[in-house]
């Protein structure tokens, strides 16, 4: 099965969900002749693993092998709502003050992995990433997430507009980032869709020893404003996923008619 | 446009030093001195057994510089050198040879040590730790020079932000945590002005608020201030000051210009309106709203001792069949005609195709800013280290790369040139390295899907140097803040396009494959006669004979000595730059280099020139040769000791090559020039 290209392929199983990407650890190479060799750090083989599946599930067969019109649905309109009543799309946007960490609970969560080096983000990045409930629907999160700096904060509105879900995050050790991010909860009050799901997240709760805002400010303040709140890790992954398996099922479902 | 701006520039360059017309020759005679000491090692080390320079290590050197009004297009040259040596310690020489007029300057140690002692600057600004920080300048170039480190290089690049009251802000600090996109090791992490490595830096790069005004508040007439080796230069854009303090001896000029840019790159993060921040509140600081930009500004200033468009206002495009090039063209003209503004495909800082809305031109300068600004921002480019696998059978070692899928941005963006005051919105995609792979052929089963990768062959030893970096990236910039979904469906489709037009596998060859190569320059087929060589007679390398130049140069650059070129066309706004090939390698040589082209590109564009003029300058490290013409700009070095003659000839043959080659070379047809 398959055209040989200069002698060698790999064959690689499709996945869909993430417990199976994570579990992918062999890649198997369908031709005699070659052997897998001479990886720059042994740890990489799975890393180019899970990359290749997260190609495959990104972008789908049809797109990656160029059978697609590209301007098939899905992907180009503005709604941050459902597809269907299994397959949810929502449009999720990151609010906080800069180094926060909010792109990395994101690449946490898409990725799985966690950069040390902190890296501004620039207006804003696009990513999305698809989990599947228990119930077996799917939600597809098409992520913003946007840059903390001051001078990104009045363009804002251009990427919480329509979003279903705004996850506010705040740095646990700095209390002047959980000021900040009220100001991003009025502020979605005001100008947000009227039925956003809000989520407050104190980020870096790795770091208790330095904890200046306490576990019950947060529960406090999200209480009185409705929100969803949880503390999570970027770095060592605590609940990255549980606060988006949350959101995805406070998620509004679209009734089935 | 583009070249308008251009001309403009330079005039309004050329009226700003009528006051003082002095500073800006001297600095080139000055540098040429200086730089003579620096190279004296690399000079002797080359082995050229007469050269004068031997002599001059103990404690004086002489350079030998030679500038001719030139024949071959009957211009004629104003030299400028008779003024240059208005000031300064200039000893006269001879030396062997047909020089039509010759230049030798003599610094001594002992001037040396008294523009030391007087390099102190004059800055009476409380805070200015820059004035002390300079005094051992000196001593640490030197030092490098000699023992042949690269110490210099520390010497570089730093920017500091001084906002709102005065109290200066170093860029530095945290941000240097950040993977540098150069050479990583010369970066030093929490420097300040306090630190060693700080002082040694030969160039330092403030903006200022006028709230903090420092002395240049005596009034903006005041552009340029020399104190011994260094200079300050100033540049007043309505609140902001921007201020250089160099002892690089660039010239006047080029040192502007790089402040120009500094603030174009500012305008391009912030867009001019924030002058209205400082109409409103005086005191106002404008340092958090540049936060995290300071790795952009300090890359860019690292391109000012490397990227040639940064003094040529020009662009450079990266050397692809024509027939690629018009297969991107034509895709990201389709999108250009869906409303996108400008769809801009790269590679790195070079240009694989570029197309703008009717009427929209993109000015090389924003080019050049906008480049800056996407490859050093990480957040464009969030790729982790490429993981990559080797497949190896027993007769070839086969090489597959791979990466992860980068991420898209959207964010506001100014392009200075184009219109100050407004942002433009930027979709910015890296075209990941699978789109490589999946190239034809691919197969896709439905159950089982496979895919078949492509294997890049390398041998064993190109292991290392397999390139394992995202640089293509693709930008789509729009008026509309809400283009967001539009722009990913076009970058989809163009990723599409590109991928069965196998553009990207191209690309990715001509990285690898890199330029134009001296040593390739084709053989002029006319037959070499008529030269002679009578200043070069005595040198030992060379032999009169008509192959002479093969026997003698073989191993060291392409024919008849020629090193390096840099041909830029002037309509296209474009330039093409040789690859550096031996001797040029050290990237301390590069730099030189870069320094050397920089002042010729100042002096020919100093006043007013001619359609026509050429350059030969002869000094101890370099024969320059500058040819500019109605159409083009052509930059070359040779070996010290080539041959005036046959080096005028080889111009003339790279010249020819670049018209032969254009078509692969330049972006042709989709020029942003407009009348």
């Amino acid at each position: 099965m398959g055209h040989q290209y200069r002698g060698a392929y790999l064959r690689i199983p499709m996945m869909t969900s993430r417990d199976r990407v994570d579990s992918l650890s062999v890649v198997a190479l369908s031709s005699g002749d070659y052997s897998l060799s001479c990886l720059p750090q042994p740890e990489y083989m799975l890393m180019a693993g899970l990359t290749v599946v997260y190609y495959l599930s990104r972008w789908g067969p049809e797109q990656a092998l160029g059978k697609s019109s590209g301007l098939s649905g899905g992907l180009n309109s503005d709604n941050g709502g459902a597809v269907d009543a299994k397959n949810l799309r929502v449009k999720l946007v990151l609010l906080g003050d800069s180094g926060v960490g909010k792109s990395c609970i994101v690449l946490r969560f898409v990725r799985g992995q966690f950069d040390p080096t902190s890296k501004v983000t620039v207006g804003a990045s696009f990513l999305s990433q698809t989990i599947a409930l228990q119930d077996s629907t799917t939600v597809k999160f098409e992520i913003w997430d946007t840059a903390g700096q001051e001078r990104y904060a009045a363009l804002a509105p251009l990427y919480y507009r329509g979003a279903a879900v705004a996850v506010v995050v705040y740095d646990i050790t700095s209390p002047d980032s959980f000021i900040k991010a009220q100001y991003w909860v009025k502020e979605l009050q005001k100008h947000g869709n009227s039925d956003i799901v809000m989520a407050l997240v104190g980020n870096k709760a790795d770091l208790q020893e330095k904890r200046e805002v306490p576990v019950q400010d947060g529960i406090d303040y999200a209480e009185k404003n409705g929100m969803f709140f949880i503390e999570t890790s970027a770095k060592t992954a605590d609940n990255v996923n549980q606060l988006f398996e949350e959101i995805a099922k406070r998620l509004p479902r679209p009734s089935p008619s | 446009m583009g070249s308008n701006s251009d001309s403009s520039t330079s005039s309004d360059d050329s009226t700003s030093q009528n006051p003082n017309p002095n500073p800006i020759p001297n600095s080139a005679s000055i540098d040429q001195s200086l730089d003579a000491i620096e190279d004296q090692l690399t000079s002797i080390s080359l082995a050229h057994p007469n050269d004068t320079v031997s002599d001059a290590a103990a404690s004086s050197s002489s350079s030998g510089e030679e500038v001719f009004k030139d024949a071959p297009n009957g211009s004629i040259l104003e030299d400028e050198n008779h003024k240059e040596r208005s000031e300064g310690e200039i000893v006269e020489e001879e030396v062997v040879g047909d020089v039509e007029e010759e230049e030798e300057e003599e610094v001594r140690e002992g001037s040396l040590v008294w523009r030391r002692v007087n390099s102190e600057v004059d800055v009476d600004r409380p805070s200015s730790p820059s004035s002390s920080g300079y005094a051992g300048e000196r001593g640490s170039s030197n030092g490098g020079a000699s023992s042949g480190s690269g110490i210099e290089e520390i010497g570089e690049d730093r920017i500091c932000d001084e906002a709102g009251n005065g109290r200066g802000e170093f860029f530095d600090g945290a941000s240097d945590s950040q993977a540098p996109p150069w050479v990583p090791g010369k970066r030093h992490v929490d420097e300040d002005d306090a630190s060693v490595s700080w002082r040694k830096r030969k160039k330092h790069f403030f903006i200022l608020s006028h709230s903090g005004k420092p002395i240049y508040s005596r009034g903006d007439r005041v552009k340029l201030v020399r104190a011994g080796k260094h200079q300050v230069v100033f540049l007043v854009k309505g609140p902001i000051y921007l201020v250089c303090i160099s002892c690089t001896e660039e010239p006047y000029e080029s040192l502007r210009a790089q402040l120009e840019l500094i603030y174009g790159q500012m305008i391009l993060i912030l867009t001019k309106s924030v002058n209205r921040c400082f109409e409103k509140n005086p005191k106002f600081d404008m340092t958090p709203l540049l936060g995290g930009t300071d790795v952009v500004f300090s890359s860019l200033i690292h391109s000012f001792s490397w990227n040639p468009a940064a003094f040529l206002h020009a662009y450079t495009c990266l050397p692809l069949a024509y027939a690629t090039r018009q297969a991107a063209g034509a895709i990201l003209q389709d999108v250009a005609d869906s409303g996108v503004l400008f769809a801009i495909l790269m590679c790195k800082h070079k240009v694989v195709s570029l197309v703008g809305a009717q009427k929209a031109s993109l000015h090389p300068d924003d080019m050049l800013l906008l480049s800056n600004f996407v490859t050093s921002s990480e957040s464009f480019r969030q790729v982790q280290l490429l993981p990559y696998f080797t497949i190896s059978n027993c007769s070839k070692n086969l090489v597959l790369l791979a990466a992860c899928r980068t991420s898209e941005s959207f964010s506001p963006i100014c392009l200075p040139r184009y219109n100050p005051m407004a942002f433009l919105y930027a979709y910015v995609h890296y075209l990941d390295e699978f789109l490589n792979f999946f190239n034809n052929p691919v197969t896709f089963d439905r159950d089982f899907p496979v895919f078949v990768l492509q294997v890049l062959e390398h041998e064993r030893n190109d292991m290392s140097y397999t390139p394992c970096q995202v640089d293509t990236y693709l930008m789509l910039l729009t008026t509309s803040s809400d283009a967001f979904y539009h722009l990913k469906d076009c970058r989809i489709r163009i990723e599409m396009v590109l991928l069965k037009s196998n553009v990207l596998t191209e690309v990715q060859k001509s990285m690898v494959d890199g330029g134009m190569r001296v040593e390739d320059l084709p053989v002029d087929p006319s037959p070499r006669s008529g030269f002679s060589s009578p200043h070069l007679s005595q040198s030992t390398l060379a032999i009169d004979s008509p192959d002479r130049y093969r026997e003698a140069f073989v191993g060291i650059g392409g024919p008849a000595g020629l090193w390096h070129f840099i041909y830029r066309s002037i309509f296209l706004d474009q330039y093409v730059s040789s690859e550096f090939a031996s001797p040029i390698y050290s990237l301390r040589q590069q730099k030189r280099l870069y320094r050397a082209y920089e002042k010729l590109y100042a002096s020919m564009h100093d006043k007013g020139v001619g359609p026509h003029k050429t350059q030969f300058r002869r000094d101890e490290n370099y024969v320059l040769l500058c040819w500019v013409t109605q159409d083009f700009e052509l930059y070359a070095a040779f070996d010290p000791l080539a041959d005036k003659a046959l080096a005028i000839k080889t111009c003339n043959r790279v010249c020819q090559w670049v018209k032969d080659v254009e078509n692969e070379i330049f972006l042709l047809g989709a020029s942003p020039f407009s009348w």
